[in-house]
């Protein structure tokens, strides 16, 4: 149990800063409270942009019919900065229209612009409004997306809390941890655990206030503080791991936001797995969201906790790999110093 | 002067040389724009790809992740332990600063550039002829990001505080400004907080300069950067203790 000393010692520094510590134990909770509503907000399907000169009862029936169309906004697009709305989203397609032909502009795929198209065509014969979910059925769903960026955020933020072995290995601490009869193991487990704490404290007020507000996610509160356990668990692992590689913060800091941006994308945090050229679908095995995804994929279609065993297992892998990396990092400082 | 151009010289010489300066201007935005265009290259069109919008995000980005690297070299005295001797050398804190200012300035901005020629000839990029432009707001997302870096790191009294914390509000503004995807809302309030990220902001002058032949935009960023620049290297000077590299 000398790893507890560790583990109560890091709670002890940290309150020794009062301030430092509570800005780097709340501000994650703020982020990731904006991030679950930014993402629960944010679920329309497409924003339809029109134009249209002079009087055109036509363009005001479709626009009308758009509006009244689920997953659809349509709104009045700014004709000199169409190329802009259009490139940066804020439109996915706009449509111009004259008096007996309209014009469809976008940099989507032409699959998109086809079915925005007959849906216009479509309105344009009969305005009333029809199901348009062929719109939506390959984006991420609102779990998923939220999920993903709670696992995102906590392991840039568990890297910043590892940082604290950083600390240790710059000012003696970790020397004179090794003149004592601690060992590695010792060391890497509080250091592990104390960062569990943190990760997971932040992970549970964060989707508790959640809960209070009433957002409904698709998962429920349960379920959703038992992913809670695996998330934390993969940010530590991987924090502690990033931590263990580097003597300076900014380092660990910023290869290790790199890393996990780059593993968030080929693992589908972005774009789902289904979506993507077929080369990143294999690659994205090494990704933990490619299975962290399946695994609230599986939870949202309403099956139960270890029904989806397998992608359960390697999220697990992917801790253990982290915490023998950091744990072998750290066994090898401890040779070349003795 | 003299002592000037020698800190001047000696700061470009550790900028071009530190690799992790290179590799977060110019090898990382790289990667991720050939990842990200990859990536989502099934949902652009032909015309407009996939790698033409992510040159145009990342790269804004990527510099503005440059606050983390400025601010700590604004402190490398304290890394390097020579901040006895610049406690004690007959140089004062406007030269000083102004050395790390103009260094950093020219490396960023050449990073940048040379992102931008790389993405320009791996992906046949076109800019409209309006290739200086983007170069001039780079430039100027330059000088804002090096006076916001080294106001943190010389002149912040709590950037101990704030250290750990400076990826989380650039990764965010990265979010809201549509770094990862395309992000735009008609609610109010989502529409707002969108347009509080200065990412929003940038991308917007860059493709209304490109695609719609609209310079205002960029205009007004690249003043409002040169401004904040400015403002923030002033303030640095003022505050700035030699106290701050022990």
């Amino acid at each position: 149990m000398n790893w507890l000393i560790v583990f109560k010692n890091n709670f002890k520094r940290g309150l020794h800063k009062k301030t430092a510590f509570f800005i780097s134990l709340l501000l994650p909770i703020v982020v990731v409270m904006l991030g679950i509503v930014a993402n629960y907000a944010n679920n329309s399907v497409a924003n339809i942009g029109v134009v249209y000169s002079g009087e055109n009862v036509k363009a005001k029936t479709v626009m009308q019919a758009l509006n009244d169309t689920p997953g659809i906004e349509a709104r009045l697009a700014t004709p000199d900065m169409i190329n802009t709305d259009i490139i940066l989203g804020k439109y996915t397609v706009v449509v111009e229209f004259a008096q007996d032909s309209f014009t469809l502009s976008s940099v989507k795929d032409e699959n998109t612009l086809l079915n925005i198209g007959h849906l216009i065509e479509n309105y344009i014969e009969n305005p009333t409004p029809v199901n348009a979910d062929f719109l939506q059925e390959h984006n991420l769903s609102i779990a998923q997306r939220i999920s993903a960026f709670i696992l995102l955020f906590l392991m840039i933020t568990a890297t910043i809390t590892a940082s604290l072995m950083i600390k240790d290995k710059n000012n003696g601490t970790f020397k004179r941890f090794l003149y004592s009869s601690q060992n590695a193991v010792t060391y890497v487990l509080g250091n592990i655990t104390y960062n569990f704490v943190i990760t997971y404290f932040q992970f549970f007020v964060s989707v508790s206030l959640t809960e209070l507000l009433g957002i409904n996610i698709g998962i429920s509160y349960l379920n959703f503080l038992v992913i809670g356990i695996w998330v934390a668990a993969l940010a530590t692992a991987f924090g502690t791991c990033m931590a263990s590689f580097f003597n300076n913060k900014m380092y660990s800091n910023l290869l290790s936001t790199c890393i996990v941006l780059i593993l968030s994308l080929i693992g589908g945090t972005f774009i789902p797995f289904h979506k993507m050229p077929t080369g990143l679908q294999y690659i994205s095995v090494i990704s933990p969201w490619r299975w962290f995804i399946s695994i609230v994929t599986s939870m949202e279609q309403g099956n139960k906790w270890f029904s989806n065993i397998h992608p359960l297992l390697i999220l697990t892998l992917f801790v253990v790999i982290f915490s023998l990396i950091a744990l072998s990092k750290n066994r090898k400082l401890i040779r070349g110093k003795k | 002067m003299k002592h000037f151009g020698t800190l001047f010289q000696l700061g470009l010489k550790r900028r071009s040389k530190d690799f992790f300066v290179l590799f977060y201007n110019i090898i990382f935005p790289t990667i991720i724009i050939v990842l990200l265009g990859y990536l989502t290259s099934k949902l652009y069109s032909a015309d407009f790809t996939s790698y033409h919008y992510y040159t145009i995000v990342i790269i804004p980005f990527c510099s503005l992740m440059g606050i983390i690297t400025v601010s700590y070299a604004a402190q490398e005295e304290k890394r390097f332990k020579t901040a006895y001797r610049y406690m004690t050398a007959p140089i004062s804190k406007g030269e000083l600063v102004m050395a790390k200012f103009l260094s950093c300035v020219i490396i960023f901005a050449l990073c940048s550039i040379v992102t931008l020629s790389i993405s320009k000839m791996l992906f046949n990029m076109e800019f409209n002829g309006k290739f200086l432009w983007i170069v001039l707001l780079l430039v100027c997302e330059s000088v804002a990001v090096t006076g916001i870096g080294l106001f943190l790191g010389l002149a912040c009294k709590r950037f101990d505080i704030l250290q750990n914390f400076l990826n989380l509000p650039i990764v965010i503004f990265g979010f809201l400004g549509g770094v990862f995807f395309p992000v735009n809302s008609f609610q109010p309030v989502l529409s707002a907080i969108i347009n509080l990220s200065p990412l929003t902001w940038v991308n917007r002058g860059i493709v209304s300069c490109i695609f719609d032949n609209n310079l205002q935009i960029l205009w007004v960023v690249s003043v409002g950067f040169l401004l904040i620049g400015c403002i923030a290297i002033g303030l640095t000077i003022k505050f700035f203790k030699r106290e701050a590299f022990i």
